[in-house]
Formats: structure tokens, sequence, C-alpha cells
């Protein structure tokens, strides 16, 4: 049995199967967060390429999970070093299709983001470029029914979203064949500057992980859908595609064409941070504030793996990158969670229609208000401990970079102000009553403990995700 | 020579229809427009690849018209959004509604054919480049595939309805398609971009009727 049948095929089929049973939604759900935590679980305990020592009786051979999967003459590899970001997007997986139900996503929701997970775990395991951005680009179309629901109007942003990622993994496939392409060695011309291809690659990355300016599609997707899923697509896309662009940057590095790259990649997620931040701290919809908060959070997922600009090889640096994800996936899911319990009560989220809403719906307002000051990164919250660490190296390397992104930080944490006020602010006397539901209650006070619980005590799982980055990113010297 | 005056002849034929498919109203002009597309680029396929498969591109792109045409014929009548994709106001002397493509706002003909016109101006002057980066490139599939990648650009931009953009889509992904023939011809690569075409129409077809669809379905 090869790894790429248990992590992508056999989530795959799952998907299919969920899909054909979708009338039952509850068990639905629950499938799928079993699946998802039985695959993390399979990734976290048993290593792959070695003899795994389970034996239910005496004549079973020894079981032993082959890391190589030949397909249409290409590899896809799955092997140790890829094994925490197994455990990542499956966990990942189960801890958002946890919330879906209290989120009322639709019942698609679970079938597709199994899906997603399949399609990104070939993506991972495939040895060449080209076909990982196909891969990607498919779990891009598979996710539209997320955020483009039966029965629901068709969203601009969903189109947007559709193009820019097929001309982003369109450029980056072109590029790679470019560089592949390329004279190199002694009898290579010596060019000035950074060569087209890398250029043509930095933009196919820009469009396919929203870099500014093209990042539109984020705001209208998170205020024209279902707040849930979209926080879902923000998270896990860029997630893995910053994946794909770890293993680029580390590769091409290693070539020595251009280590500008780093210094770009710097740059690039400033941009995002101060576009995300800016936009968020004047904009009057909570949608779209998510939509600008996703914007920033994924210039920090680009800050943090600039860090790592030694050329072709990974330093204890990226684990920063790795460590992130915890805090971001938490406070993005229940921010979605929160604003979805807001939608669904009041269906128009702008700041005029929300005027006194916490009186009615104390609980997501109050986690909406925490979930926002922790992707800002307030003190003892969730995404804090983790943004010092990132501040503390990125100063060391750019001053201007540090502080620019700190005050797009600045820019979330105003928006979570100005939330708070107009959703406090009642023209009449208001008494206090809860409207949520006994699950949608309970899973917001879970998240709000872990958030808080993440940002006061960081050392429980900052060191073991710096382990698993270091894992995934390969030997360090 | 038969394969050069083969490879003008679906240059030719892919620019033509490029150009046709950014004006099209009628939506079954602009399927059959598509058809006649994806002929011309498995024949510039087929000049580089083996026939087996290069021919996956052509079967490919037929499908996702189809599954386009089907969808569109699966549209209820009287639709919001059969009425945003036909046009809201339409003389009794034309053609049954459903037969348009674009609403009133659609942007002007003459406009449209200056911006293919600056595409193919902007692609003249690129074709050059790209054959010096790509040493096995003809001119032929450069400038088809560059045309196409403009023509789609346009498409998509030019428009926000779902049946648009997805036409956009598919002449882009053509042209990038063309492009990178003569930078790989991995099987897998091949039986992906198939897979993306496939993909690409059957996202368009659920974004058409998705509205239609009712909502726990």
């Amino acid at each position: 049995m090869t790894a790429l049948m248990i992590w992508s095929l056999f989530p795959g089929v799952l998907a299919f199967i969920l899909y054909s049973l979708r009338r039952w939604a509850q068990a639905v759900y629950l499938s799928g967060v079993i699946a998802s935590l039985l695959l993390a679980w399979l990734a976290w305990q048993f290593p792959i390429g070695e003899p795994i020592p389970i034996r239910l009786w005496t004549a079973l051979p020894a079981l032993r999970i082959q890391a190589v999967q030949s397909f249409f003459g290409e590899h896809f590899t799955l092997d140790n070093s890829m094994r925490p970001a197994l455990v990542l997007v499956y966990a990942s997986i189960a801890f958002w299709l946890g919330g879906a139900g209290a989120a009322r996503t639709h019942r698609l929701f679970a079938p597709l983001g199994l899906g997603i997970a399949a399609l990104f775990t070939a993506a991972l395991a495939s040895e060449t470029l080209p076909s990982s951005a196909l891969l990607f680009a498919l779990a891009a179309f598979v996710s539209i029914p997320l955020v483009s629901a039966p029965g629901e109007p068709t969203r601009r942003g969903a189109l947007r979203f559709l193009s820019y990622v097929v001309s982003g993994v369109c450029l980056i496939i072109f590029a790679d064949g470019l560089i592949a392409a390329l004279p190199s060695g002694a009898g290579a011309e010596p060019t000035t500057g950074i060569p087209a291809p890398i250029l043509m690659l930095a933009l196919g990355f820009s469009l396919a992980l929203a870099v500014v300016p093209f990042h539109t599609w984020a705001p209208m997707l998170a205020e024209e859908s279902n707040p849930y899923s979209a926080a879902f697509i923000f998270y896990l896309l860029p997630l893995a595609m910053s994946f794909l662009a770890l293993e680029v940057l580390i590769r091409y590095s290693l070539s020595g064409l251009a280590p500008a790259m780093f210094i770009v990649v710097r740059y690039a997620g400033v941009l995002m941070v101060l576009a995300g931040g800016v936009g968020a701290a004047f904009e009057r919809h909570l949608g779209r504030i998510l939509g600008f908060a996703a914007i920033a959070q994924i210039g920090m997922m680009l800050l943090a793996l600039s860090l790592n600009d030694q050329l072709g090889r990974a330093t204890p640096l990226i684990g920063v990158y790795f460590a992130q994800m915890v805090p971001q996936g938490l406070g993005l899911a229940l921010w979605g969670l929160a604003l979805r319990i807001l939608s669904y009560y009041q269906a128009d989220l702008n700041f005029r229609s929300l005027q006194g809403i916490a009186y009615r719906l104390p609980a997501a307002s109050a986690v909406l208000i925490l979930a926002n000051l922790s992707i800002a990164g307030l003190p003892l919250l969730a995404s804090f401990p983790i943004n010092v660490a990132l501040w503390n190296a990125l100063i060391q390397k750019s001053q201007s970079a540090a502080l620019l992104s700190l005050l797009g930080n600045l820019g979330l944490l105003v928006a979570a102000l100005r939330s708070l006020a107009v959703m406090l602010q009642s023209s009449e006397p208001a008494h206090w009553r809860l409207s949520e539901d006994r699950l949608q209650i309970a899973l917001l006070v879970i998240g709000g403990v872990m958030l808080a619980l993440a940002g006061v005590f960081p050392q429980t799982y900052l060191p073991m995700m710096t382990n698993l980055g270091i894992i995934f990113a390969g030997p360090i010297p | 020579m038969l394969i050069e005056w083969l490879s003008i002849f679906a240059a030719l034929l892919i620019t033509l229809s490029g150009v046709l498919i950014l004006m099209a109203e009628d939506w079954r002009v602009s399927i059959g427009l598509l058809a006649v597309q994806y002929l011309g680029v498995f024949t510039l396929t087929a000049v580089e690849w083996p026939l087996g498969m290069a021919i996956t591109r052509l079967v490919a792109g037929w499908i996702a018209g189809a599954v386009l045409g089907m969808a569109m014929l699966s549209l209820p009548e009287t639709s919001p959004t059969q009425s945003d994709i036909e046009g809201a106001t339409v003389p009794l002397s034309a053609p049954p509604r459903r037969f348009h493509l674009s609403p009133g706002d659609a942007p002007n003909p003459i406009f449209l054919i200056l911006s293919a016109a600056l595409v193919g101006l902007a692609v003249i002057s690129q074709t050059p480049r790209l054959m010096n980066w790509i040493p096995n490139l003809e001119a032929a599939q450069a400038w088809g595939g560059l045309i196409l990648i403009g023509l789609g650009l346009l498409k998509m931009g030019f428009h926000s309805q779902p049946l648009h953009v997805i036409l956009g889509l598919l002449l882009f992904f053509s042209g990038f398609e063309l492009l990178y023939l003569a930078l790989s011809a991995a099987l897998l690569t091949a039986a992906l971009s198939a897979a993306v075409t496939l993909t690409i129409s059957l996202t368009g077809a659920y974004l058409l009727l998705a509205p239609h669809m009712e909502a726990n379905e």
C-alpha cells in the first residue's frame, strides 16, 4: 500500500461516498471529521517506508507504507518529511468540518472539504511543479460550490477567484518550463536584473495567493458567500499554495537564479499586510473586513517564508512559518463561525444594519471581536506569540518591513474596535439575551477559550509546530 | 511544407474563432466556435505531439463545449439568470431570447474589434521574443497561443456572467496549452490539462445551473 493511496485516494473516494449520502447532513459531517482525524493520526503515528510493528496475528507480515507511487510515468512521493504537512492538512480539515454544522454551511461542505484535501495531498506528493500546480487548480475548482452554493445566485467574487487562480497556475507552469529550458552553467549568457521567467513565476504566485493588486476577490468572496466557507478557502488554499511556494523558493534559490526572490517575497508580504490592514480599518462591511484580514494573514505567511533566506536549504526560522498556521486557522475559523451566526440572524452585514446586535447575539459578537483581535496580534491571544517571534526575526533583516507589517496589524486592531463600537451602539435601551443555539454557544465558548489558552501558553504547541516545519523543509546543516 | 500550411491555417482558424467568440451574442454560435477553435488547437498540437496525445485536446475541448451547451439548454426558460445572460430587451422580430448571450450593456462590437486588434499588435510584437525563449516553438503555435491568451483575458475582463467568464477561461487555458506544448510533452501534465479543461466547463455548468437548484440538493 502506498502513502498516496492512504492520504489522497482514500479521502477522494470517501468524498464521493459522502457526496452520495449528503441527505444525512449530520452523519456526513461526523464521518468527515472522524475520517480526517484518523488520517491526521495515521500521518502522526506511522512512519512511511519503514516496517510498522502492528501484527494482528503472527502470520501477518509487518505492514509497510510505500513512499512512492508511479502514475502516468511520474512519481508521487509522500515520505516522512511530508508527514507534518499531512498532519496539518487533515487536522485542519477535521477542525473546520467540526464547526461546519453550527455554521450552517451547505451540506456539500464535508465531501468537498475532503476532496480538496485529497487533491492538495496529491499536489504535495507530485515531484513536478506542473502537476502540482494543475492539481492545485483542480482543488480550486472543487471549492467553487462552497462559495457559490446551490440555490444562491452566482457570485462575481467566485468567478474572479477562478480567473485569478487559473491565470496564476498557468503562469507558474509556463515559468517553470522556461526556467528548465534556460541555458545554465558556464555557457549561459550573463543576465542583468531578475530573469523574465522568475518574474513570471512571481506573478503566477501573486495571482494565486491574492497578492496586492490581485487581492480583490477575497473581500468580494467574504461579502457575498457564507463567511465560514469563505474563511475555509482563505485558510486552506493559501496554505497549500505556500507549501508549493516554499518548495519553489528552496529549489530555485539553489540553482542561483535569483537570490533576490526572498526580498521580493518579503515586500510582497509587507504590501499585503499593509493593504489588508488599511482596507479593514476603513471598511464598513463585516464580511469584507474578514476578507481584508485574510489578505493580511497571507501577507504574514509570506513574511515568515521570506525569513528562510539561505540559498538552497531550510533554516530554523522556517519553524515560524509553520507555527503561524495554528493561530491563523483558529482565528479565521472562529471569525468565520461568528460572522456566519451573525449573518444567519441579520443578513445585511453593513455597519448600519448591525447597530446593537451584540445585545441580541452576545456570544457570536464577543467571539468575532476576540478572533479579530487575535488575528491583529493583541497580547494574550493566539497570534501574539508567533507574531512577536516573526517581528523579532524580521527586524534583524529589514526594519522597514517589520514596522510596516506592524502598521498593517494596527489597521486590523482599528477594524476590531470599530466593529465593537457599532455592535454595542443602540439608540434604544437594550437588554442582553442569547439568541444563538446551544451548539453554536458551545463551539464559540470552546473556541474563545482556545484562543486565550493558545496565547497564554504558547509553549504547549509552538515547539511541536516548529519541529514539524523543520522536518517538512528538509535537513538543516 | 504541408505541415507549415496546416499550421498557418490552424493559427488563422484560432484567431478568427477567438475574435468571433469575443463578439458572439448567440450562445450556440459561441459554443460552435469553441469547437472550431479546439480543432485549430488540435492541429497545432499534432504538429509537435504524437497524434494520440494531441487528440485528447480535441476531445476534452469538444466535451467541454458540449457540457456548457447542455447546461444552457437545461436553464429554465424564464429564469432570472437566463434573462441576465440573454438580455432584458429584445425586439419581437428578433430570434427567441434564449439564443442571445449578451445583455444590453455588452461592449460595442467596434470597441471589441479594436481591443482584439490591439491584442493582435501586442502578439505580433511578442511572438519573436517568445520564439527566442522557446527554440522548439513554431511561429504559428506562438501566435495561436498568445492570441488565445489575449482574447481570453479580454473575454474575462469585459463580462461578469458565468458563461462569458468560462468561455474566456477556456480560451486562456487553450492558449497556455499551445505555448506549453513545446516545453513539455509529459503524459501526466497532458492528462491533467485535459482534466482542467473539463473541470472548467463543469464548474461553468454548475455556476449556470446552481441558482436554479434547490438549496438542499
